[in-house]
């Protein structure tokens, strides 16, 4: 057994830290969650979609860095880079989404997945965007104050990332949850069912992908601002299958789900990176969380809500059975 | 109310259908029969949108459709209840049902065609809230005709009904689909493999041969000829 490390303190800024790691990551996941929970497509890419947003906001900041921080331009900057994060990354997904939608399964999965790789080595290739080495982002938003700055730093991004998460699963659950969020769920089970009853299918799948594509973008771009620095090795492929890891373990189709297994999985791999538990489990960290992963599979092979919604608890309205 | 005329459709290199010509006209049952790959499935494929025909024209109404995709022949009137059913199994069967409307404007014209569909299939009544997958082959089957016809289509076109049924399900499902033609003016095209069926089902009847039309003529007529007797029908 272990004992508990002693120097180990769970500071409010380590706590801090990990939430905002469990909004970026709820965030993509429930991007993805659109795509391929809801929507049935397959998706390994969404890496490429968070990249496009990052870099779009980075390169974007780069350009105002003489911009005081905290001022009304650095603020000002700051939205702006958010817009384009996302308009870049919806025009990618569309991009993307038009010709590979037609693809099927596996074949989708293949697809994306090369094209998370390709916007990584372009990156990589593309000296404006800090190539292979870092792209240093400014910080827009604060005014340094001293030996605080870091704590209130963080504090500010913990705010910004719960707002911009609540925005993302308020968009996601009224499209799910509108007239035709219905038609949406056909699709996924069964799309040749769907058109032959007169759903417009590829309309609906091009769509979910945009948008999912658009909110990869910006947590791409809460993620330049907060960290300050981004480089290609921060959206490789096992960012795209942690995020996919993510939705499933949650379970495909639950946004409550999606906001549960970030917390689960982000929070658990600090845990155990921390050191709390004793340099032995730091030093196995990988095969904990894989056994884990193994075992949340076994027992919940749903995912650990299924298609549940804390909704749901509130709501009782006679609804047509449904398989658990 | 349909007309195809001289229809090739090709999957790749292989070619499905060299040439069909048929017609269905206002109110008919029409059925087409064939052998295994004859290309029965792929003349309704072709003509619900599924798949674009190489060749030759599909008229509905008198306007061509052919290469239309089939989510837009829905409003035009047309339904397609393909092979194997493919109803939504998660899914209950009121929400399936719901689906069906998908092209139906106004919550009461909705419920008004759920009204009319479950008096035609009332064991979908009973089972309204379970899930699709929970109900019986003849269930489904049931399930995904009234699905279909939840959009009130003009041209209802019947892949297979009978597959997988048991000969007493086979009648009753027969039964409905002469009713629905009777009480709602509904047209039919129908393929089957049980060709007895069929052709004591329908008004008139295509006999496929590897993607052409080997004979067609009046269902009676089709059921005394001695090439369909011995080809289909199973008599010597």
């Amino acid at each position: 057994m272990w004992t508990l490390a002693a120097e180990f303190q769970f500071s409010w800024l380590w706590v801090a830290e990990v939430l905002v790691g469990v909004a970026l990551y709820a965030m993509l996941a429930a991007s993805l969650n659109l795509v391929t929970g809801f929507g049935g497509m397959f998706s390994l890419g969404h890496h490429g979609f968070f990249a496009v947003g990052a870099y779009a906001a980075g390169w974007m900041a780069s350009l105002a860095a003489s911009v005081e921080p905290g001022s009304a331009a650095g603020w000002a900057v700051f939205a702006a880079s958010a817009v384009f994060a996302v308009a870049a990354s919806a025009a990618a997904g569309l991009l993307v989404g038009l010709p590979c939608l037609r693809l099927r399964g596996d074949y989708l999965a293949i697809a994306t997945l090369a094209f998370g790789e390709i916007v990584r080595i372009v990156i990589q290739n593309t000296p404006a965007l800090g190539g292979s080495l870092e792209l240093n982002v400014p910080r827009l938003v604060m005014r340094p104050r001293g030996l605080a700055e870091v704590e209130s730093f963080r504090e500010l991004f913990l705010v910004v990332g719960v707002a911009a998460l609540a925005v993302v699963l308020v968009v996601i659950r009224n499209i799910v949850r509108s007239a035709h969020g219905r038609a949406v769920v056909s699709v996924r089970e069964d799309e040749i069912a769907s058109e032959l009853l007169g759903v417009p299918t590829t309309r609906y799948k091009v769509r979910a992908f945009v948008l999912g594509a658009a909110f990869a973008g910006l947590a791409g771009w809460y993620y330049a601002h907060y960290t300050g620095s981004i480089a290609p090795a921060n959206f490789d492929m096992l960012v795209g299958i942690k995020i996919l890891l993510i939705v499933v373990l949650g379970g495909l189709g639950s946004l409550t789900g999606t906001v549960l297994a970030a917390a689960v999985l982000v929070g658990l791999e600090r845990l155990l990176q921390s050191g709390v538990f004793g340099e032995d489990l730091k030093r196995w960290m990988q095969v904990e969380y894989a056994l884990i992963l193994i075992l949340v599979m076994l027992l919940r092979p749903h995912g650990l809500l299924g298609r549940f919604e804390l909704g749901d608890l509130f709501r009782r309205r006679a609804r047509g059975g449904r398989a658990a | 109310m349909l007309v195809v005329e001289d229809l090739v459709v090709a999957y790749g290199a292989v070619v499905a259908l060299h040439g069909v010509s048929l017609e269905a006209k206002q109110g008919e049952i029409v059925t087409l029969i064939g052998a295994n790959g004859a290309g029965k499935s792929t003349t309704l494929r072709a003509v619900s949108g599924m798949v674009a025909p190489r060749r030759g024209s599909v008229r509905l109404d008198g306007r061509e459709v052919g290469g239309v995709p089939a989510h837009r022949l829905v409003r035009r009137g047309l339904a397609h209840v393909p092979e194997g059913r493919r109803i939504f199994t998660g899914l209950s069967v009121r929400e399936n049902l719901e689906l069906g409307a998908y092209t139906v404007r106004g919550r009461a014209e909705v419920a008004a065609r759920l009204e009319r569909v479950l008096a035609l299939f009332p064991r979908l009544a009973e089972r309204i809230a379970q899930s699709g997958g929970t109900l019986s082959g003849g269930e489904q089957q049931m399930l995904a005709i009234g699905r279909a016809m939840m959009a009130r289509p003009r041209l209802l076109l019947l892949d297979e009904p009978s597959l997988g049924l048991a000969p007493l399900l086979v009648r009753e499902i027969f039964r409905e689909i002469a009713r629905i033609n009777r009480e709602e003016g509904t047209t039919i095209l129908l393929v089957e493999q049980n060709a007895h069926l069929a052709l004591s089902t329908a008004h008139r009847g295509y006999v496929l041969e590897t993607g052409r039309v080997a004979l067609a003529d009046a269902a009676p007529a089709l059921l005394e000829s001695p090439r369909v007797r011995a080809a289909y029908l199973g008599a010597t």
